[in-house]
């Protein structure tokens, strides 16, 4: 499992979360509620958002497609993006280490 | 006629309208392209001259709204609404220090400029501010707060972020003026007939519905900013782009004729900007998975998700009404933001006037025929200059109808390059 850089206006903000799983992205969602990640943005569909108090990177899950995505604020100056983003993603993937059949973190792509 | 969970709606045309003022979504990228625009059609001090009156003109109108709305009557009430509305719209914070003399403006995360910055700001060293939009936002703001008259004020971005400055600095004063007329919401009404759909209408639909109940619930960050699908996102007023956009094509065939087709040709460039990195944004984002599903690279679903997109953004209803992958799309748009404000402003128009419609839907069919969405690609500069600016688009698009002629409805017909 790595981190992919994704489209943005801004260099280095956003990431994707790959490969992931629909029961991937539904452990994450809980592992952000019990680390206590405040839940954000308007309803859409069953897309779920919750942001980080540390640095404001956000968090989105789509559980249905598996889709997991970090967005790192964009207040957070460029050379430091990308390890705001590796911080998030290991946090996550710690949280979501304690069941067996998750994808074990490899290095950064 | 408006919707229970959407206030702001005009149903069932797709146009959305702070009390009577109307109000659509566009993205920095397209925000930028549009004044730089203007400024190649008139020139640089002309050009300037009327982005800062033509926002001045659409920020009296909305805040006149917002602040009858509210029941807003001292000037420190008014001022502080209208810093508000500013910046939930992501246009960012301006911090207003002014007597109905006048007075100064500061900020430091005011949307034009930030976000030229940010995308130009390592490679351009700018000498002009940026900030058209906030200048008039300024200028309308005071007026509002002091019930001086329209065009009383003028106000002066002096200093930029845009530029390299610490923060934005605008200077506000008196300085007499005439701005345009603003079209509102009765305006639209009384132009527009009964609307339509096309081909795809449910699933068309079903996603516009939600899309609308998202933006309605976006708002500016604590500095003022919207950042959302990949890009920064603004809830502008369409006159500020009508009002710019059709004043500098007139000027242009009154004074330069031979300027005309490349003013209206960059006008309709302004469309493909939107949907490269507006609509693109949207369709690779988790949101739109939320919404419609894992992205198919498929033509078909690629026009449908962006016409639903165009609905969501509040450009009106525009609708397929016949689509043929890889060959021709036609477009109909019986509602617009666009084109009314022509016949509005300055009567029925003589030729088809839907220059951001022609661009958006030629750069529809370019996204659908040209781009491996399953690739996931990153919509960057280079890959824009690639599709749209690299002498072969593949489709070429012209008008049929138009709501600025008279017309029933905006057509446009795009087709395959001979």
């Amino acid at each position: 499992m790595k981190l992919r850089r994704e489209h943005s206006c801004i260099r280095g903000l956003v990431f994707a979360v790959e490969p992931s799983t629909p029961a991937f992205a539904a452990r994450v969602v809980d592992a952000l509620e019990r680390l206590g990640w405040r839940p954000a943005g308007p309803a859409l569909g069953e897309l779920r958002t919750f942001v980080g108090e540390a640095d404001g990177t956000t968090v989105l899950c789509v559980p249905s497609t598996g889709r997991v995505q970090l967005r790192v604020a964009y207040t957070v100056p460029e050379t430091e993006r990308r390890w705001a983003a590796e911080r998030t993603f290991v946090e996550l993937v710690r949280a979501v280490r304690g069941d067996p059949s998750d994808h074990p973190p490899g290095p950064a792509g | 006629m408006s919707n229970d969970k959407h206030p702001n709606l005009l149903v069932p045309h797709d146009l959305t309208f702070h009390t009577t003022t109307p109000y659509v979504y566009h993205c920095h990228h397209y925000n930028l392209f549009h004044d730089q625009t203007i400024d190649d059609i008139l020139g640089e001090e002309k050009g300037l001259e009327l982005r800062v009156d033509s926002a001045h003109a659409a920020f009296r109108q909305l805040l006149h709204d917002a602040c009858k709305e509210k029941g807003c009557r001292t000037p420190a009430e008014r001022i502080e609404l209208a810093q508000s509305l500013f910046a939930a719209m992501g246009q960012g914070r301006i911090v207003l220090d002014v007597s109905a003399e006048g007075g100064s403006a500061r900020g430091t995360h005011v949307h034009y400029g930030f976000t030229w910055s940010e995308k130009y700001g390592s490679r351009v060293n700018r000498v002009d501010p940026a900030d058209a939009v906030g200048a008039g936002f300024c200028a309308a703001a005071t007026e509002l707060a002091f019930d001086l008259p329209p065009g009383s004020m003028r106000a002066t971005e002096t200093a930029c972020v845009a530029k390299r400055d610490p923060e934005c600095v605008f200077e506000i004063r008196r300085d007499p003026h005439e701005l345009p007329r603003t079209v509102g919401r009765s305006d639209y009404e009384a132009l527009l007939s009964a609307s339509e759909g096309g081909l795809h209408e449910e699933r068309i639909a079903s996603i516009t519905s939600q899309l609308q109940q998202f933006l309605l619930g976006v708002s500016g960050d604590e500095r003022g900013l919207v950042q959302a699908f990949g890009v920064f996102v603004t809830q502008h007023l369409s006159n500020y782009y009508n009002e710019t956009a059709y004043a500098a094509v007139r000027a242009a065939e009154r004074t330069m004729p031979s300027a005309v087709p490349m003013a209206e040709a960059l006008l309709r460039e302004a469309g493909h900007v939107c949907v490269f990195n507006t609509f693109g944004g949207i369709l690779l984002s988790p949101e739109w998975e939320a919404v419609a599903g894992p992205l198919k690279n498929d033509p078909t679903e690629i026009v449908v998700g962006a016409t639903a997109i165009a609905r969501g953004l509040g450009f009106g209803r525009w609708s397929i009404s016949e689509l043929v992958p890889g060959e021709r799309l036609v477009m109909d748009a019986t509602s617009s933001y666009e084109a009314p404000h022509y016949r509005a402003r300055f009567g029925p128009a003589d030729k088809p006037r839907s220059y951001f419609l022609e661009g958006a839907a030629l750069a529809m069919m370019v996204l659908a025929h040209r781009v491996d969405w399953d690739a996931r690609p990153e919509l960057t500069q280079a890959f824009y200059d690639n599709l749209f600016r690299g002498g072969g688009l593949g489709f070429q698009v012209h008008s049929t109808k138009c709501l600025a002629r008279g017309d029933d409805r905006s057509r446009v017909v795009v087709e395959r390059a001979s």
